[in-house]
């Protein structure tokens, strides 16, 4: 699985309800720890401030091709 | 702080300032407006004084030359596109700037331009790959210095000191028609553009992570730019001001860079002449240098090669083939035999498109707290850099409709 | 900041530059690969090289690419990185992680000598 696969995917609650786009990803020790997701992705990366919308990654119940869905 | 080096690190700066585009735009702006486009010289200098310090500040601090947070600011899509277009864009500056050497040694020699681009076009590799870096910069730089004789042909003619000095107000000529006023702000994007070329703070910010660059370069980061830019645009404006004091009541609209010299020559005599010649060979030269190290630097940068001249050609091989191949691309272009003075105006239109996307990410980093701790942007820098950031964004969405309209800049 | 520390993917990390434990440019991180086991994902190692373009440039646009500069990959592990701080250091040299290759092609065409 690449990084490039995941960023900008959309990020979906447990009812399917479209969150926003994935546009960070956290690691601890090399272990995935949170994501960020919002709207802004290229503000963010422009910046280099974090958008407030920060989930653990244990909240992730499933990484598909088109989202990833939350628990 | 080391006297001798802030003193050659100054004169290098002014020497190596002024290129071909500035040349042939400072004769062009005095013979049609007079001292009128002064101010627009003043502003853009100011300008590159604030971007050319923010990109020396980052090397000295955060050791990222430009390109490298270029790709990691904007991501690799975005990136690209800024690569290529200023690639494109210096590409065409140096071409420009070989096709001006080769006028300029033309005129002192007679002998035949394409001759004169194969012998100058070896005489720039053979620098780069001999001298170490320090050495490239200032030779050309310190050389370029000859171009004082335009000051001195200047006092010497008595020109009106005090029309020089109302230049430096912000104006509009009066009684201009409306495609007068069109070609005015043509001229005054193009000065605009030439001033704040981005392979200046490519090579700049390169150059200072080729100098090792720490902490305790910023004072002398700050003096260059600010003293040596200066002066550097003094002898633009000097430029500007012989041309109106002496082609403007004529009528005579210097087309081409061995014009200008002409400036000196009235003055001085042939002395002047030959001077004014030597002054501008080097320093175009100098900067055909520098646009050409400026591409491969973004090339090296962006990819992630090994680079610079503080290597020997052979330790950085890529950046090496990338610096030789741009040249000869460069001469390729010149000796299709298109107008230099074509290459200058294409020059300057496509460099102000790519400012906008070279300067943000700089702008942005140098006010980061993670990157630049103390020495991040404070009010001044911040506060001048963005309103530049404006005026080269609205440069660079006026830029091709003004040259469209005034097919170039003729009219 | 060392990989055992908190990093931010994207913005501290990807299409930064690494340097070998020489102290030489030996590519950019071109994309991240990571892998799942039990239960975690991990970051498994840097990918280097036009090949790793794929899925972030458009496809006529990667293809062109690959046609220029070749679809290569070099995989750099995650645990031979030293630190991230405005580039990716890294533990070993260039060509223990076959960073070196396009480089020494590069050299066979440059002479020695001449240059101070």
């Amino acid at each position: 699985m690449r990084l490039s696969a995941l960023i900008g995917l959309p990020v979906l609650d447990a009812s399917g309800r479209r969150l926003g786009r994935l546009h960070e990803i956290r690691a601890m020790d090399g272990k995935i720890s949170e994501l960020v997701y919002g709207s802004a992705g290229l503000f963010e990366r422009l910046t280099g401030r974090a958008q407030p919308t920060t989930i653990a990654w244990s909240r992730v119940a499933r990484v598909g091709a088109k989202a990833i869905e939350l628990d | 702080m080391n006297l001798l080096e802030i003193t050659l690190g100054i004169m290098t700066a002014v020497g190596g300032f002024v290129d071909i585009s500035e040349l042939v735009f400072a004769a062009q702006a005095g013979s049609n407006y007079g001292y009128a486009l002064i101010w627009v010289f003043a502003l853009a200098t100011i300008g590159i004084m604030v971007m050319s310090e923010m990109s020396g500040r980052i090397a000295a601090v955060a050791k990222q030359p430009v390109f490298n947070l270029i790709r990691h600011r904007l991501g690799l899509k975005l990136g690209l596109v800024t690569l290529i277009a200023s690639l494109v864009s210096n590409l065409i500056t140096c071409a420009a700037e070989i096709g001006g050497t080769a006028i300029i040694l033309h005129l002192l020699t007679g002998a035949p331009m394409l001759l004169m681009a194969v012998a100058m076009l070896a005489v720039l590799i053979a620098t780069i790959w001999i001298l170490p870096f320090k050495w490239i910069e200032r030779a050309y730089g310190l050389l370029g210095l000859v171009m004082i004789v335009f000051a001195v042909a200047l006092v010497k003619i008595n020109p009106p000191w005090g029309a020089i000095a109302a230049g430096f107000v912000p104006q509009v000529p009066p009684g201009l028609s409306t495609g007068g006023m069109i070609r005015f702000a043509y001229f005054g994007v193009a000065i605009i553009s030439a001033v704040m070329f981005p392979y200046e703070v490519y090579f700049y910010s390169s150059g200072g992570i080729e100098e090792k660059w720490g902490f305790k370069d910023l004072p002398i980061n700050r003096l260059t730019c600010i003293v040596g830019f200066a002066l550097g645009s003094l002898l633009s404006i000097s430029i500007l001001s012989g041309s109106a004091q002496l082609f403007a009541p004529l009528h005579v609209d210097p087309q081409l860079p061995g014009s200008a010299a002409l400036q000196a020559e009235l003055p001085m005599g042939r002395t002047g002449l030959v001077l004014a010649l030597l002054g501008m060979l080097f320093a175009v030269a100098g900067a055909a240098i520098e646009t050409c190290l400026a591409n491969a630097y973004s090339l090296a940068q962006f990819f992630g090669w090994e680079w610079g001249r503080h290597r020997k050609p052979w330790e950085a091989p890529r950046f090496t083939i990338a610096w030789i191949l741009l040249f000869l691309l460069a001469f390729a272009i010149v000796a299709t035999g298109v107008d230099v003075m074509r290459l200058v105006e294409y020059a300057v239109l496509f460099s102000v498109l790519v400012l906008p996307l070279t300067y943000l990410p700089l702008l942005l980093l140098a006010s980061d707290r993670h990157f630049m701790r103390a020495h991040r942007n404070g009010m001044l820098a911040n506060g001048l850099g963005w309103l530049y950031f404006v005026v080269i964004v609205a440069a660079a969405v006026a830029a091709v409709p003004l040259f469209l309209l005034t097919s170039g800049g003729q009219g | 900041m060392s990989p055992r520390d908190r990093i931010q993917l994207v913005g501290g990390l990807l299409d930064l530059p690494i340097l070998d434990i020489e102290g030489r440019y030996c590519g950019i991180v071109d994309d991240v690969e990571l892998e799942e086991a039990d239960d975690e994902l991990r970051v498994k190692a840097l990918l280097v090289g036009p090949g790793a373009y794929r899925g972030r440039l458009p496809a006529w646009a990667f293809n062109l690419l690959c046609r220029v500069a070749g679809a290569r990959i070099t995989r750099v592990p995650w645990d031979a990185i030293e630190r991230v701080t405005g580039a990716v250091v890294l533990t070993v040299s260039a060509a223990t992680c076959g960073l070196h290759r396009s480089e020494d092609k590069a050299r066979r065409l440059i002479p020695r000598g001449g240059a101070m």
